[in-house]
């Protein structure tokens, strides 16, 4: 995770092919309190995996459907094969398909309706995937 | 005249048979008259002092066994004794010695005379009747019935082997000097007369009973001494009180006469009418009861009657007649349908079976009789029950078969042969599987193979063809009939279900169309939803900004916030009309008549002219044929096909859109093709679906993503096919098959 690196922002990457959402994000991210947030912003899937090897992401925000694929079971995969290991959600404006509950089979973290999205939320999701430390559980085997 | 005593006694001394020796007190013999001279060889000189000792043989070392002897109380000193007495040549005799005292003229030695009485004659009579005994018993041991003698206090004198082999399971107790009673209850004991009972009281009447038979004997009787054994018992009293018993093993004699007795009893209670007619004069010996109680005759009336008598269809003659083969034995068995005579005079109907026996001390006829008149009429109704069915399988329009096991035909019903183009007695012999198309053979025997005692019915559907060639679908219902485990026959029923399988197929089809339109529609709902949800919520973020920004009297982003606001609204729009559209076209109702497929083109065509003039596009078209379609859907179709080809245009290039149609047998192809930007090969099946878009930049590609959607779904409600062609590399193509039908 590259949140360590000190004085630099946390980066987060949107993958979104409505460049609206762009908009509707940063605005909400300026209102989050804490670290600074860089919010890096791609509109297709063969952009995203371009920037997350270029590394530097410290965590995705993927929307569900970015066209021509069917949904984030097609596209988060393609972002890990790229090697990115940091936090994938997913964003949509409907996330009651039942296909959403097998996220974490296709290395997705979490997933976050887009009507949800606050900074309320994005402060809960930063502190929570983007913690300098290792996992609670983790942290406790070492002790 | 009185002889004088003295000359009396004298007389009889000498003449006495036995010898007498008389002694003095020292027991020196002083006399001896003629016959003891003569008997123990001695001279009379010999004999007169001679001490009478020395002519005893001692016996024990006692020469006077004295005290062994006989005495009789009313004469003192009288004693008898037995004795052996050696002759002067040397013999030795057994003899009776009677001695009497004589009054002595010397008290101290009293004189005794001596009768010696020799036993040899006695002995020889006693041997030869011990010779007899034994000779009666050997008699007794050689007969093969039972012997004993019972004194007159009921104790066992003597029994031969046979009465103790009758009782073998006590023989140990039969022994002589047991009483009869004493016997008896050892044998019970020993369980040979079950019949006796199992309680104490009833043992004990048993006795009592089996007693007073012995005491006072009457007629033989006969005793079970086992399970297959049997005796017969004769007791009888002598005049001198003693009970003699016989006993004869009468086994074969009851067994004999047990099974005539069950024969007798067979004959008497079977329901055939059984006679016994003498073929000399065709005389009635015996008619058993179920032949009386028809007749209506008793035995005796029966008895002696000609038995031609009976007969009410034909006269005596005409009997003898008929039965001359079997009295003359050309033959040993006849059977006749005939009828006879009641004693009322009404008249049934009989089926006899005569038989001729020979075998016997006299020739015989035994005749059993059946009255057949209800099994006539049973099977008068079973004649007519049979040409009701054959009536009625005639009638069913069902093919109907009766086959062996193994599937050899034996019955086939006059549809199933028409259906095959054949004659019944055609198909008969022959293995149905002969009729049957060959690919189905093996489910067909595989069905009937299955067939079970538990189980022996299955149906089962298959395609048949009849001699036309034509295919129907028939269900055919087949049952083994087994018998004892073992399958003996195949009835199979195939019931016409060609309309009911269609409608089934239809329903079927209709079931899996249905499900792809439900989920079709759920996924339609699903985009709708997350496609309407989207822009609503950004309009509400985008005002919210708005708000916020001139709240804080920022300026700088309002217009770019209500461009968005703007976009959004028109984007939902589109959308929302495009729904109506298609909600309007996808389910509606196709019209379809005949029309040249360039009429529609050309309708198509001139809808887009603005578009067309716009794009600077040319249609080239070859659709000079005709179709039986809807004309308004079908333009609807190519005119999405023709927009799209203008909306995906590659940049520069001027747009073409080429029509051609192709006709076969069967169907109508429509390709329409065009010179635009190409679709992924990948993307050939989404591209049909509801919302499917694949391009996102509606600045470049604008649309609901709805239009090939409607050209599927109209494509489909025509029963035909529309499919990109992913061979191709210069453009897009697509085409569409639609069924070659009323045409």
């Amino acid at each position: 995770m590259n949140s360590d690196r000190r004085g630099q922002p946390l980066k987060i990457l949107l993958v979104d092919d409505d460049p609206a959402e762009h908009v509707l994000l940063r605005r909400t991210l300026e209102k989050v309190e804490g670290p600074a947030i860089e919010l890096d912003y791609v509109g297709d899937i063969a952009s995203a995996v371009a920037s997350v090897k270029a590394g530097g992401i410290d965590i995705v925000f993927l929307d569900n459907r970015l066209v021509p694929n069917n949904d984030f079971r097609e596209t988060a995969p393609q972002l890990r094969e790229a090697g990115y290991i940091g936090p994938i959600g997913i964003i949509s404006s409907d996330i009651s398909g039942k296909y959403f509950q097998q996220f974490p089979e296709f290395g997705v973290d979490f997933r976050i309706g887009k009507d949800e999205i606050d900074r309320t939320a994005i402060s809960f999701i930063i502190s929570e995937y983007t913690r300098n430390q290792l996992s609670d559980n983790c942290a406790e085997d070492f002790l | 005249m009185q002889l004088p005593a003295d000359i009396l006694v004298k007389a009889l001394y000498d003449t006495f048979p036995d010898p007498v020796l008389v002694t003095d007190g020292g027991g020196i013999i002083v006399a001896a008259n003629p016959a003891a001279t003569t008997v123990l060889g001695y001279a009379s000189q010999e004999l007169l002092g001679m001490d009478a000792a020395i002519l005893e043989v001692e016996a024990n070392g006692h020469a006077a066994p004295d005290r062994d002897a006989a005495v009789a109380a009313d004469r003192a000193g009288w004693l008898r004794r037995t004795a052996r007495l050696r002759c002067k040549d040397g013999r030795v005799l057994a003899v009776e010695l009677s001695r009497t005292p004589l009054p002595a003229t010397d008290p101290a030695l009293p004189g005794t005379v001596m009768v010696v009485r020799d036993l040899a004659p006695l002995s020889r009579a006693l041997e030869q009747n011990s010779a007899s005994t034994g000779r009666l018993r050997s008699a007794l041991e050689s007969v093969s019935l039972g012997f004993a003698i019972f004194d007159g206090a009921d104790r066992l004198v003597l029994c031969n082997n046979a009465y103790r082999t009758m009782h073998a399971a006590f023989t140990p107790a039969i022994k002589v000097g047991r009483t009869f009673e004493a016997i008896l209850r050892d044998g019970l004991d020993s369980g040979q007369y079950p019949e006796a009972g199992a309680t104490e009281e009833l043992r004990e009447a048993w006795i009592a009973e089996r007693l007073e038979r012995h005491n006072n004997p009457g007629e033989p009787y006969v005793q079970q001494i086992s399970a297959d054994r049997w005796i017969q018992i004769e007791d009888r009293i002598t005049a001198d009180n003693y009970r003699v018993g016989l006993r004869a093993d009468v086994t074969d004699l009851i067994r004999a006469k047990t099974e005539a007795e069950r024969l007798g009893f067979i004959l008497e209670g079977v329901a055939q009418e059984v006679y016994l007619v003498n073929p000399r004069d065709r005389s009635i010996i015996y008619a058993n009861k179920s032949a009386r109680e028809n007749l209506q005759y008793s035995m005796e009336e029966l008895r002696g009657m000609d038995v031609r008598k009976l007969n009410a269809e034909y006269r005596p003659e005409e009997v003898s007649e008929k039965m001359q083969p079997l009295l003359t034995g050309k033959t040993k068995l006849m059977v006749l349908d005939t009828r006879h005579r009641r004693k009322d005079g009404t008249i049934y109907v009989c089926r006899v079976r005569i038989e001729k026996l020979v075998d016997g001390p006299e020739p015989l006829l035994l005749s059993l009789g059946e009255d057949i008149t209800e099994r006539l009429e049973i099977e008068r109704a079973l004649e007519r029950k049979r040409t009701e069915f054959e009536a009625l399988v005639r009638s069913l329009p069902d093919l109907i078969s009766r086959a062996e096991p193994d599937t050899t035909l034996t019955y086939v019903n006059e549809n199933y042969a028409r259906f095959k183009g054949r004659r019944p007695e055609e198909m008969v012999g022959r293995k149905f599987l002969d009729f049957i198309e060959p690919e189905a053979r093996d489910a067909v025997l595989e069905k009937i193979s299955g067939l079970t005692p538990d189980m022996p019915l299955k149906t089962m559907e298959r395609q048949m063809q009849d001699h036309d060639g034509q295919s129907y679908w028939y269900s055919w219902t087949n049952l083994m009939v087994f018998e004892d485990g073992k399958p003996v026959e195949l009835v199979s029923v195939g019931r016409d279900v060609t309309e009911s399988y269609q409608a089934r197929e239809q329903i079927a089809q209709q079931t899996r169309e249905l499900a792809m339109r439900n989920d079709a529609l759920e996924q339609f709902a699903g985009l709708v939803s997350h496609d309407l949800k989207a822009p609503l919520r950004q309009i509400r973020l985008f005002s919210d900004m708005i708000a916020e920004d001139v709240r804080d009297g920022k300026t700088d982003e309002l217009e770019m916030l209500s461009a968005h606001i703007s976009d959004r609204g028109t984007s939902m729009e589109q959308m929302i009309s495009s729904l109506l559209e298609y909600s309007q076209l996808a389910y509606q109702t196709i019209n379809p008549k005949r029309f040249n497929l360039s009429e529609a083109v050309a309708e198509a065509w001139r809808n887009l002219t603005v578009h067309a003039s716009e794009a600077k596009a040319r249609l080239i078209s070859a659709a000079d044929a005709e179709i039986h379609a809807d004309l308004a859907l079908m333009t609807q179709l190519l005119q999405n096909l023709f927009a799209n080809s203008m909306k995906y245009r590659a940049t520069g290039t001027p747009v073409k859109i080429e029509v051609d149609v192709e006709t076969s047998d069967t169907a109508v192809s429509i390709a329409v093709t065009d010179n635009g930007i190409g679709i992924d090969p990948a993307q050939s099946e989404k591209i049909f679906g509801a919302f499917q878009r694949l391009h996102r930049d509606e600045r470049q590609y604008s649309g609901s993503g709805l239009g090939l959607a409607l050209c599927r779904r109209i494509a489909e409600s025509h029963g035909g096919t529309i499919d990109l062609d992913s061979s191709f590399q210069h453009g897009a193509r697509f085409v569409i098959t639609l069924p070659k039908i009323g045409l």
